[in-house]
């Protein structure tokens, strides 16, 4: 799971790129697994980070029942899944995005996450679970 | 050569309301970069000689680089190029923000806009989807209020807008484009431009993507690059203390703009000096990708805000004789919103304050009267009220009323915030830019004022001075922003992952020349010559007052000279313009060789 500390957050979305770079070749800041939205809301500035939380409400959603919930990240079984976008369509963090005809997932990176790397203010945080 | 290019290149006739897309020209996209330079390029192919910028006939162009939209650091700069309506030469301006990434996320690599719209009105570019829309309920609102306006009009957060105020709206020659509120496209009247084409906005959504062959390697560079480079010494400052670090540095090498430049110290510099910002400061702002993130949001008396800069600080502060951060960051404020320069702002209400201390002419305001100084902006951008004629500018104002010894400006863009006294390669920096005097292009400063060599010779400084100029050129063509000082190697690497292109620093170098060389060719064309590459005579008549350049000048025989080898090394003739041989071996297309 990740931590994300607003204080710290500049809004440079280097963990959108780091993202979307590592998980499907491509640089995007909307087709990645993290990001973060930074505006100014009337005088304040405002930063809104979106990450998978493990919530599960993809998991609950999928017809095919091709996702799962391993102890630290959400897992797609291929053979299952039919493409429908339904996990995209209902991911309440927009963590989850449809490329080359199947959802992709945050999967940690198998451990080290790219987006906690880039992030040059340490904004994002990996928690490790107990 | 494919790399990060979308490849599309956006076209808008606002008097037709007609858009197309065509094609990214490619031998341009070599030769030029990205940018500036291929900005430049799209824009001269556009435009006709002697236009007037600030009829239908005035072009547009906002152009990204190569490496917008990527993980490369600070590279969000956006670069918008058109004819100034201040100095008549080719301006680029550049903004940072996400508008950059959000265009190129879009889709497009840029936009070039002609005509002028019937009414009122903004481009909406949504990805795929480009439209020109009436928008008759934002006249006259300010930046702020149209796009929060625009935002929740189009129902999402995700749009990034480019407006002007009614500054822009109004014609004011020095008035600016802003974006995110406290980013601006700033110098030489762009946002005038807009405001002539009737175009109050341009908001920009991008859901796509860049499709890349190397994003996994071009992710691993950049974030050795950004461990060992970005984040460094030698540019952690932009994020530790920001642009107000340099107020205490002008000051004591006597180089701090004050009371219209009569005076190169202010004795009131701490209170808008670093410590000052820091005891305010509230966060930490960056644009695109920048891990450095040099913006400060502060809060300050009943003030809040993303700034203020140095340059706003020098220039609306000690220029104006204003020692008080709440009143600086007003104004600045107040400029953000309404579309104006603070830099010629602060330089034109400080010429008028000194027109009036000389009994020249009287616009009710003195050096050091915040109270009188905060209607300034309004009555500027609204062209009303006592100092409705400051919208003039500096240069113009002079040529009405007198006073042009003092009139601090070249080619009608008012100086930056360097006392060229006190560091005499900035005045060759200002006099030879291709806008007027800007910092932007050559910064001698840091390498005299602020560093080893000897201030106030100009011997040596041609060649820094075209170092600097060419190297900007590269970083602005790649959309760079130039607080990552990043060496001609690291440039090369970068332009590497971006482009595919191999090349040795030295042949990156020659596209920064071949871009300058451009840009000059536009000016020669539209009538500028050694002439017009001049300071005003307090630069080098009057020595200065206060500080490690007491009673400097920049004697106009040392001067002459540096401009003169300045031409020679850049293969010009002696008035200025350059060689044909020069341009060829530079390939510049044969087209422009009529200009020569």
């Amino acid at each position: 799971m990740f931590k994300f500390i607003a204080e710290k957050c500049t809004g440079c979305q280097l963990c959108a790129i780091a993202c979307s770079a590592s998980r499907s070749g491509i640089f995007s800041s909307t087709l990645s697994n993290v990001g973060v939205r930074s505006r100014y809301q009337g005088e304040t500035p405002k930063v809104t980070p979106r990450f998978c939380t493990r919530c599960g409400t993809c998991v609950a959603s999928c017809p095919q029942g091709a996702l799962d919930d391993n102890g630290s990240a959400i897992t797609l079984d291929r053979e299952k899944c039919t493409s429908c976008g339904t996990c995209a369509d209902v991911c309440p963090e927009n963590a989850i995005y449809m490329w080359e005809e199947y959802p992709v997932l945050c999967d940690l990176c198998g451990g080290a996450p790219w987006c906690v790397k880039m992030c040059p203010k340490e904004a994002l945080v990996q928690e490790v679970s107990a | 050569m494919k790399g990060s290019y979308q490849g599309k290149i956006l076209k808008v006739d606002l008097s037709e309301g007609k858009v197309s897309k065509e094609d990214l020209n490619r031998e341009w996209a070599e030769k030029y970069i990205g940018g500036k330079g291929l900005g430049i390029r799209y824009f001269i192919d556009e435009i006709k000689p002697q236009a007037d910028p600030l009829g239908g006939e005035n072009v547009l162009v906002l152009m990204n680089g190569p490496l917008a939209g990527t993980p490369a650091s600070s590279s969000s700069k956006l670069v918008l190029v058109s004819k100034s309506p201040l100095t008549g030469t080719i301006l680029d301006s550049s903004v940072g923000g996400y508008v950059g990434a959000r265009l190129k996320f879009a889709g497009y690599d840029g936009v070039v806009i002609k005509g002028r719209a019937k009414n009122l009105s903004f481009l909406l570019i949504d990805g795929p989807n480009v439209e020109i829309r009436e928008c008759p309920s934002l006249k006259g609102k300010g930046i702020f209020e149209t796009e929060d306006e625009l935002v929740s009009q189009l129902g999402s957060d995700e749009f990034s807008v480019l407006s002007i105020g009614p500054a822009g709206e109004n014609l004011v020659p020095f008035s600016c484009i802003g974006s995110e509120k406290y980013r601006q496209a700033g110098r030489g009247g762009i946002g005038a431009v807009m405001g002539s084409k009737n175009l109050k906005a341009i908001a920009i959504r991008g859901k796509g993507h860049i499709a890349v062959d190397n994003a996994k390697e071009f992710l691993e560079e950049m974030y050795q690059l950004m461990k060992e480079d970005v984040l460094s010494a030698d540019n952690i400052w932009a994020y530790n203390e920001g642009t107000p670090m340099i107020v205490a540095m002008s000051n004591a090498s006597g180089i701090l703009p004050t009371k219209n430049f009569s005076e190169g110290t202010f004795s009131e510099f701490q209170n808008l000096a670093t410590d000052s910002i820091l005891k305010h400061r509230k966060s930490k702002r960056s644009c695109f990708a920048c891990a450095l993130a040099c913006g400060n949001y502060i809060k300050v008396g009943n003030t809040s805000l993303e700034g203020p800069e140095y340059e706003t600080i020098a220039l609306c502060g000690s220029n104006c004789g204003i020692g008080d951060l709440e009143t600086v960051s007003e104004l600045n404020r107040l400029c953000d919103d309404l579309g104006l320069d603070t830099i010629s702002c602060g330089n034109v209400t400080a010429f008028a304050m000194e027109l009036g201390e000389r009994g020249i002419r009287d616009f009710g305001i003195k050096f050091g009267d915040g109270a009188e100084l905060l209607k300034v902006p309004c009555e500027i951008a609204r062209r009303s009220g006592a100092r409705a004629e400051l919208a003039l500018g500096v240069k113009k104002l002079s040529e009405k009323y007198g006073g042009k010894d003092f009139a601090m400006h070249v080619k009608g863009l008012e100086f930056p915030g360097y006392e060229p006294r006190g560091s005499w390669g900035m005045a060759l920096a200002y006099a030879t830019s291709d806008r007027g005097a800007c910092h932007l292009r050559a910064w001698p400063a840091a390498a005299e004022a602020f560093g080893e060599l000897d201030p106030f010779t100009l011997e040596g400084k041609a060649g820094l001075v075209i170092e600097n100029q060419n190297s900007n050129a590269v970083k602005f063509s790649m959309s760079l922003c130039d607080f990552w000082a990043a060496s001609n190697e690291t440039l090369v690497k970068l332009a590497k992952l971006a482009t595919g292109l191999e090349m040795t620093p030295e042949e990156l170098m020659t596209c920064g020349e071949r871009i300058w060389n451009l840009s000059r060719l536009f000016n020669v064309r539209e009538g500028f010559r050694k002439a017009d590459d001049a300071l005003p005579a307090r630069i080098h008549d009057e020595g200065l007052t206060g500080g490690v350049a007491e009673g400097k000048i920049v004697p106009r025989a040392d001067f002459e000279k540096a401009l003169l080898e300045y031409y020679r090394l850049r293969g010009w003739d002696e008035n200025g313009v350059p060689t044909k041989e020069k341009l060829k071996d530079l390939q510049i297309e044969e087209l422009f060789m009529q200009y020569v």
